[in-house]
C-alpha cells in the first residue's frame, strides 16, 4: 500500500468517523429495530442535507421518555427534519445549528415562516436563537404571533439585551400560568421594558401595533 | 472520477463507512473487522484477489498496517468533530460554571457571544429520591449525561451545565425511571405540539 494511498485513506476515514460520530446518540434505545432503522435514514437524510440532526434526535428522545407510538416517533422525526429544512431556509442558507434549532421549534407552534425571516432581517448576519426562543414562547403562552413578533422585533431593535427579551418571555409565560390573558400580558410587559431602551432604532407603522400608548412603570 | 472512486480500497472504506449505524465503541470495533475482512477475503471482481498472490507474512503485515490505519482515522476523526461541529446543543458538566448574574450585558442580537453555551443551574427537592438526572432536549433527554447531586445535609439535588442560547423542555428524571415535570410553579410549561406531551420550559440566554 503506497504512502499516497495511506494518507488519503487516512484522511477520508477520519472524515468518515467524524460524521458518524456526530450520531453517537442514535441508539435509541427503547425503540424497536424497524422505529430504529427508519430514525436512523431520517437523521442521515437531513445530515446529507446540512440540516442539524441534534433536535430530531431530541425529539425522538422525549418521545421515547413519553412512551409515544412508534408510529408517531416517527412520524415526529420526518415533520422535525421537514421544518428543520423550513427554518433554515427561511433564516438563511449560512445559519447558525441554534437558530435551526429554535426556527424550527417556533415553526412546531405554527409561527409562519415569515415570521422566522422577519426576525432573521432585523438581526442580520448574528445569532436570532434567543429572539425566536421568545417569540415561540410568547405564542406558547397564547400571543398571537402577528403581535408577538412585532414585539421582539421591536426590542431587538431598540437594543434589548438578551436578558431583557428573556424576562419578557418569562414573565408572559408566568402572567399566562397566573390567568392573564397573553397579548394583554406582553403588552405590560413590554411598557415595563421601553423605558429602559433606546427608542430612536424603532420604524413607524410596522411596529405600530405593539406600540405602547404611555411609559409604565420600571421592570426589575 | 475522483482517485477515491477510481481506488477499490478506498471506494470499500467509504462504503463501510457510510454503513455506520452509530458509532460507539462497538462501531468502531465493526468497521475495523469490516475493513479487515474485506482485506483478507476481497470479493471476486476485487482487482487485487486477482493480482499476483502475496507471501502471508506481507499480507499480514498489511492488513495490520490497514487495520492501524482505520483506527487512528477513527480516533482523528473524533478529535476534529469536536473542532468543526458548529454550535452542536449539547451540553457538558461545569463543575466551575461561573454565576448566572456576573457577565456583562450583551445585546441581545449582537456578536458571536451570543452562540456559546451558558452556564444553567437546575434544582429539584426530593428527600427519597435515591438518583435524580435533569433530562431535556439540551442533552437528548439522556439521564446519564446530568446527574444531580445532593447536598449533604438536605433534599435539594442541584446541577449546572451548559446550554446553548434557545428555549429549551427539560424535565427531571428520578431514580432513572419516573419522568417529572419541574415543580416550581414560576417555570413555563409547556405542551409538545407534535407529541402532545408536556415538558417545563426554559429560555437560555446571556443576562
Amino acid at each position: 500500500m503506497s504512502a499516497r494511498l495511506a494518507a488519503s485513506a487516512l484522511v477520508v476515514l477520519a472524515f468518515s468517523a467524524r460524521g458518524a460520530c456526530a450520531q453517537d446518540s442514535l441508539a435509541f434505545k427503547g425503540a424497536d429495530r424497524e422505529t430504529r432503522a427508519a430514525l436512523a435514514t431520517i437523521v442521515a437524510e437531513a445530515s446529507a442535507r446540512g440540516l442539524p440532526t441534534a433536535p430530531i434526535v431530541s425529539k425522538v428522545q422525549f418521545a421515547l421518555v413519553v412512551h409515544a407510538p412508534s408510529a408517531r416517533i416517527v412520524a415526529t422525526a420526518k415533520t422535525v427534519a421537514d421544518r428543520l429544512g423550513v427554518a433554515r431556509d427561511a433564516i438563511a442558507t449560512d445559519t447558525l445549528s441554534a437558530d435551526i434549532a429554535n426556527g424550527e421549534d417556533a415553526l412546531s407552534f405554527r409561527i409562519p415562516k415569515e415570521i422566522l425571516t422577519r426576525i432573521h432581517v432585523a438581526a442580520p448576519n448574528r445569532s436570532i436563537a434567543v429572539p425566536l426562543a421568545v417569540l415561540t414562547q410568547l405564542v406558547a403562552s397564547n400571543v398571537p404571533a402577528d403581535h408577538a413578533s412585532d414585539i421582539v422585533v421591536r426590542l431587538m431593535r431598540q437594543g434589548a439585551t438578551a436578558g431583557q427579551l428573556l424576562a419578557l418571555g418569562n414573565n408572559v409565560s408566568s402572567d399566562v400560568q397566573r390567568g392573564a390573558k397573553g397579548a394583554e400580558s406582553a403588552d405590560i410587559r413590554l411598557r415595563g421594558l421601553t423605558p429602559l431602551l433606546s427608542p430612536g432604532a424603532v420604524t413607524t407603522g410596522d411596529l405600530s401595533a405593539s406600540s405602547p400608548a404611555a411609559p409604565g412603570p420600571r421592570k426589575p | 472520477m475522483s482517485e477515491i472512486e477510481r481506488d477499490h480500497v478506498l471506494r470499500r472504506a467509504v462504503q463501510t463507512l457510510q454503513q455506520l449505524p452509530s458509532t460507539d465503541a462497538d462501531a468502531i470495533r465493526r468497521v475495523v473487522e469490516a475493513a479487515a475482512a474485506q482485506r483478507v477475503m476481497p470479493a471476486a471482481d476485487d482487482p487485487v484477489a486477482v493480482s499476483a498472490a502475496v507471501p502471508s507474512r506481507r499480507r499480514s503485515w498489511r492488513l495490520a498496517g490497514f487495520t492501524g490505519l482505520v483506527a487512528a482515522a477513527a480516533i482523528v476523526g473524533f478529535f476534529v468533530r469536536g473542532q468543526f461541529t458548529r454550535s452542536a446543543p449539547s451540553v457538558a458538566v461545569a463543575s466551575n460554571a461561573p454565576s448566572l448574574g456576573g457577565g456583562a450585558l450583551v445585546s441581545a442580537v449582537n456578536g458571536e457571544q451570543d452562540v456559546r453555551p451558558i452556564p444553567q443551574q437546575f434544582v429539584f427537592r426530593s428527600a427519597t429520591a435515591r438518583r435524580v438526572s435533569v433530562v431535556g432536549d439540551f442533552n437528548e433527554w439522556n439521564a446519564a449525561r446530568a446527574r444531580m447531586t445532593r447536598e449533604a445535609a438536605g433534599d435539594l439535588w442541584s446541577v449546572t451545565i451548559l446550554i446553548a442560547p434557545g428555549r429549551h423542555t427539560y424535565g427531571f428524571m428520578v431514580n432513572d425511571s419516573t419522568f417529572t415535570l419541574d415543580p416550581d410553579t414560576r417555570v413555563a410549561r409547556t405542551r409538545d405540539p407534535d407529541l402532545g406531551a408536556e415538558g417545563s420550559v426554559v429560555i437560555v440566554g446571556r443576562p
